[in-house]
């Protein structure tokens, strides 16, 4: 998945080395403040070791291909994100500079491709969450393949629009997606059932050397956010998004209309009134308050801010109101089976 | 296999080339950064429509390969994967690409094989800089320099230890992967199944070799910053590639406008 630096425009690559360079300073940050400077030696053996495996190919049986170890994964779970990503940095770099793999300009992309999603998502965020259990060869091997096809699969699409992007290919975005997104599913698999292999082998041998989870129950740990405080965060920015950035939407059909009037002049199906479908569209007329995203009466940009808001505060109600239930009848089982 | 052994190889070929004396190692190893990093820019910069540009920009390379004192034959290898990537893609626009022909010189040609041909250059381009900077500086002068940017110190020195660990690792890996091709000749290829002992053994052994360096590292008085190296550069040489270079560039990539090439 290394980008030639052909395949990126100036103003792009810009952009990832700007990205990945924020990313970098933030780990380097995380590193000091965790007092993690005494990993620095094993980061660069580590580094040379990942280095080393990947050059390893296994066959992956009932495919006929060969894959590799997935580095970033490996490395996060060892070393951790922050100090797994600077070391896939050193990795991409020295591929790059000593066997062509990959563009100098082209680094800041591939940094962003391959080691903060493999880092950040694979090993800050499905890690930590697929192991919450405790470390298990079941809860390895289940982190490591999602966290390899997971991270793959994103790596692939920031390629493919990358290179779009950029305005390198004629191809159209969804074709290029379709050619990116299958192959990297069957390789992500092949390099998480390695890495998953790798990591249960250490597991049996050294199980302290890898990073453990945060049990559930136990204190908040310092520095991380309480949930009443993610909740408020994560509350805030739906309704941002909801009443601010639903005004800059764009105006234009969606994917799915776009190709409905390609075919048929109109960017809407007229259904049938009869039947099922007249009976479905008449419900439909009911529920929807705020049909096209505008309230009635208050139509324009408004409305469009309001009823985003009121979408996503409607949306939080009801989950929130269904989980509220579900737990008290978790409850009430649980009570029962006890007597 | 054959791939650690090559990898080996380039690491040793590199070596030898950036210790050897010529112009361009004698050149500080950030003047040669940025000045590569005004070609790679410049050259990613042209559209289909600067074919002709492009070509022209790429007479640099050989006047830096005769001062560098390079052979072309090592580098023109490893162009061949990215040649085939870029090119598989360049390809596809052979047939999705509406824009108007381009002009190579004098020389009208149909916009989808201007695109590829200009994909071509540029990866060809890429590779071709890229390589020279590692076989006219060696990492340790590259990474000391880099300690001057406003970068992180943790990723330099990071970034210095996978490098010297990695001759040593490959080896390591060599020598599994004979041993299982020794014990299984008749094995395709070496099976997923035993990716987990054969990988995690070396992983083990590295873990423990870093520990090792660390505590030796910590007793001769590292306190997570390497010496500086003496620069044998000069503040002449170093500008004048610099400036050279941006010259030339300037001029590919705008100034055939006014010759009305």
């Amino acid at each position: 998945m290394h980008m030639a630096d052909a395949l990126l425009s100036p103003g792009i690559a810009g952009t990832m080395y700007a990205l990945s360079g924020a990313a970098a300073w933030y780990a380097a940050r995380k590193v000091k403040q965790e007092n993690q400077e005494g990993i620095v030696p094993e980061m660069g053996v580590l580094g040379a070791f990942v280095f080393a495996a990947q050059m390893i190919n296994f066959a992956i049986p009932g495919t006929g291909s060969s894959g590799h170890l997935c580095g970033g994964m490996l490395l996060s779970a060892v070393v951790g994100p922050y100090a797994g990503f600077l070391t896939m940095i050193g990795i991409l770099t020295l591929q790059c500079l000593v066997f062509g793999d990959g563009g100098l300009l082209a680094l800041g992309a591939n940094v962003w491709n391959m080691a903060f999603y493999g880092c950040f998502i694979g090993g800050g965020i499905l890690w930590p969450l697929l192991t919450r259990q405790g470390l298990t060869q079941k809860t390895i091997a289940a982190a490591s393949v999602s966290g390899s096809v997971l991270t793959l699969q994103l790596g692939a699409f920031s390629v493919a629009g990358e290179t779009f992007l950029s305005g390198i290919t004629e191809l159209p975005f969804t074709a290029f997606l379709l050619l990116m997104q299958p192959i990297h599913l069957a390789i992500g698999l092949g390099e998480g059932l390695i890495t998953a292999a790798v990591l249960g082998f250490v597991y049996e041998n050294r199980p302290e050397l890898l990073r453990q989870p945060v049990l559930s129950g136990s204190a908040v740990r310092k520095g991380t956010w309480s949930r009443k405080k993610l909740l408020g965060a994560l509350g805030g920015l739906s309704l941002a998004v909801g009443g601010g950035l639903s005004l800059l939407a764009s105006e234009n059909p969606d994917g799915l209309e776009w190709s409905i009037a390609r075919l048929t002049g109109r960017t809407e199906l007229e259904g049938s009134e009869q039947g099922i479908y007249g009976a479905a569209a008449r419900i439909q007329e009911l529920t929807a308050w705020f049909s096209e995203y505008q309230i009635p009466g208050l139509e324009g940009p408004l409305g469009t801010a309001l009823s985003g808001i009121m979408g996503s505060l409607l949306i939080f109600g009801i989950i929130w109101f269904l989980g509220r239930n579900l737990r008290k009848t978790g409850h009430h089982e649980v009570s029962q089976e006890r007597h | 296999m054959k791939s650690l052994k090559n990898a080996i190889e380039t690491i040793h070929l590199l070596d030898d080339l950036a210790g050897e004396d010529t112009v361009l190692t004698r050149l500080s190893p950030l003047a040669k950064l940025g000045s590569l990093f005004i070609f790679l820019a410049a050259l990613a910069s042209l559209g289909p429509e600067k074919l002709t540009n492009a070509l022209l920009l790429l007479w640099v390379l050989p006047v830096w390969y005769r001062l560098g004192r390079l052979s072309w034959k090592h580098p023109l290898r490893q162009l061949g994967p990215v040649l085939g990537m870029v090119g598989s893609i360049g390809l596809v626009n052979l047939f999705w690409f509406q824009g108007m022909p381009v002009s190579l010189g004098p020389v009208q040609i149909p916009g989808g094989i201007g695109v590829l041909l200009l994909l071509l250059l540029k990866a060809t381009g890429c590779v071709l800089g890229a390589y020279l900077l590692l076989a006219t500086t060696s990492l340790e002068k590259l990474a000391c320099a880099l300690q001057k940017l406003p970068l992180p110190q943790v990723l330099v020195i990071s970034l210095l230890l996978t490098w010297r660990y990695l001759v040593l690792l490959l080896q390591e890996g060599t020598r599994m992967a004979s041993a299982y091709r020794l014990r299984a000749p008749e094995s395709r290829g070496i099976p997923w199944k035993i990716s987990g002992s054969l990988l995690g053994l070396l992983f083990l052994r590295s873990l423990e070799r870093a520990q090792l360096v660390y505590e030796s590292m910590k007793l001769r008085g590292f306190q997570g910053r390497f010496p500086e190296q003496k620069n044998a550069g000069s503040l002449k040489g170093d500008l004048l590639l610099l400036s050279s270079t941006l010259a030339w560039c300037l001029f590919c990539r705008f100034g055939l406008y006014f010759f009305h090439i």
